[in-house]
């Protein structure tokens, strides 16, 4: 499930209290919140394309989960602070002061979902009404939705219960919204190959590596680095992880690496998108023509049940 | 990163299965657990042979590791109830996604991800797979 970071708006307060099922209030999601927010109405003015349909999909979920007997809280999606990926090298060197490699953002992600309420309240059913909520929210069993990634792996989905209800009332057909979803989601890891494999990121991971050599970290490229560094339960500490991340950093911005990476991340991105433009297309029209009904969803003019 | 596997593990149960032709036997009449908001991990394709099913963290599989045939994340909705799954133990090596509520019947089909140039990019997560952890993709 794509779970975008919600901006909170300062102007939707309200309107985020509502969306978060009274969960920024304390209390659980119920069915009376719903008719709360169909009363209220939500602003999307200030939302992204891909919050808004994000929003509209948890909201959608919540309410059908209640309808199936069962509480749902939204949260806003793993909202740790700064959280980011570095797929090719950390070239943000105020970031890399802030984390290091990131275990802090790590351990945090890790008491996130021990506190996820959604989690705790899953775990505090009785057995039976565990697997209940989950046939209720999962399907009974994964199959109905089938999808084939571009590199030819078949994956599938129930297509029953709340989450292909969701994708089947917002996208409008949940097995195209499923292909659509997993072609899309194969296009940055194809990206990120295709970039390594290129002579220019050879050649410019060279550079990065002298530059570390000098500073005392003997590693030819950043994925030796980062195999060097100890598990995430027993990290370097803090300051020597500090001071590799931030090095690996400044050389990867003097070396000319950050630069290298950032020019052939946007002609890969370029190439696969032509490459797959009718698989991509369709993703593209299923959100373009799921945003009025996700605004609809979460302005509560219409909840469409 | 270097990694145990189970080599000694895995003839053993090549010798046996060939003193007591069980395995397959074995294999066809393996129950498919009831769901508990898990990720399940089988050593059969298609859901056969439930090894085992994890609900948090897992920097090791244990006597699954390096075995594993089929995944279904049936984790509850919420934060953080994708999977990454990593070639090595304690989340090392390369990984590769499993969103909410996905199966994927045949391991053979997926191979690891990029994952930052990390050990095990590339190889198919078939018999692959050591540890996996709960994330947001």
């Amino acid at each position: 499930m794509n779970r975008k970071v919600l901006i909170a708006v300062g102007s939707a307060v309200v309107g985020l209290a509502c969306l978060f099922g009274g969960d920024a209030l304390g209390g659980p999601a119920k069915a009376v919140c719903r008719s709360g927010c169909a009363g209220i109405g939500y602003s999307t003015t200030n939302l992204s394309d891909a919050d808004t349909l994000h929003a509209a999909e948890q909201v959608l979920l919540r309410d059908c989960m209640v309808r199936a007997g069962f509480e749902y809280q939204i949260t806003p999606a793993s909202a740790v602070p700064d959280q980011r990926t570095f797929p090719y090298v950390i070239d943000d060197i105020a970031w890399a002061q802030r984390h290091g490699y990131g275990t802090d953002i790590q351990r945090s992600l890790t008491a996130l979902r021990a506190a996820d309420p959604n989690q705790r309240y899953f775990h505090s059913l009785p057995a039976a009404r565990r697997a209940a909520a989950l046939v209720a929210a999962n399907g009974a069993r994964p199959t109905g939705l089938v999808a084939k990634d571009p590199q030819g792996g078949v994956m599938t989905h129930s297509d029953q219960g709340c989450q292909a209800d969701v994708d089947r009332e917002l996208y409008g057909d949940a097995q195209a919204w499923f292909q659509a979803k997993v072609t899309a989601q194969a296009m940055s890891p194809m990206k990120v190959e295709r970039v390594t494999a290129d002579s220019r990121f050879t050649t410019a991971t060279a550079g990065w590596a002298g530059c570390m050599r000098s500073a005392g970290y003997h590693y030819d490229n950043p994925a030796k680095a980062r195999e060097a560094l100890p598990p995430p339960e027993k990290p370097l500490p803090f300051a020597g992880e500090r001071r590799m991340a931030v090095t690996e950093a400044q050389c990867a911005v003097s070396s000319g690496l950050s630069a290298t990476t950032k020019a052939l991340d946007t002609q890969y991105e370029l190439e696969l998108h032509r490459q797959y433009s009718h698989d991509l297309g369709i993703e593209s029209a299923l959100k373009q023509a799921a945003l009025p009904r996700a605004r609809d969803v979460l302005s509560g003019t219409d909840h469409g049940f | 990163m270097t990694r145990m596997r189970n080599i000694v593990a895995a003839s053993m149960l090549v010798a046996l299965a060939a003193l007591t032709g069980a395995v397959d036997a074995q294999a066809a009449t393996a129950t498919k657990r009831d769901p508990d908001g898990f990720l399940f991990v089988y050593n059969g394709i298609y859901q056969l042979d439930n090894c085992d099913q994890f609900d948090g963290n897992m920097p090791t599989w244990g006597n699954c590791a390096n075995k594993s045939e089929s995944l279904w994340n049936n984790g509850y909705p919420g934060n953080l109830d994708d999977v990454l799954v990593f070639w090595g133990y304690n989340y090392g090596g390369a990984w590769r996604g499993l969103y909410n509520g996905a199966l994927l019947n045949n391991l053979s089909e997926f191979t690891f991800d990029y994952s930052n140039g990390e050990p095990g990019h590339g190889k198919p997560l078939w018999h692959n797979i050591a540890s996996s952890k709960w994330v947001n993709l």
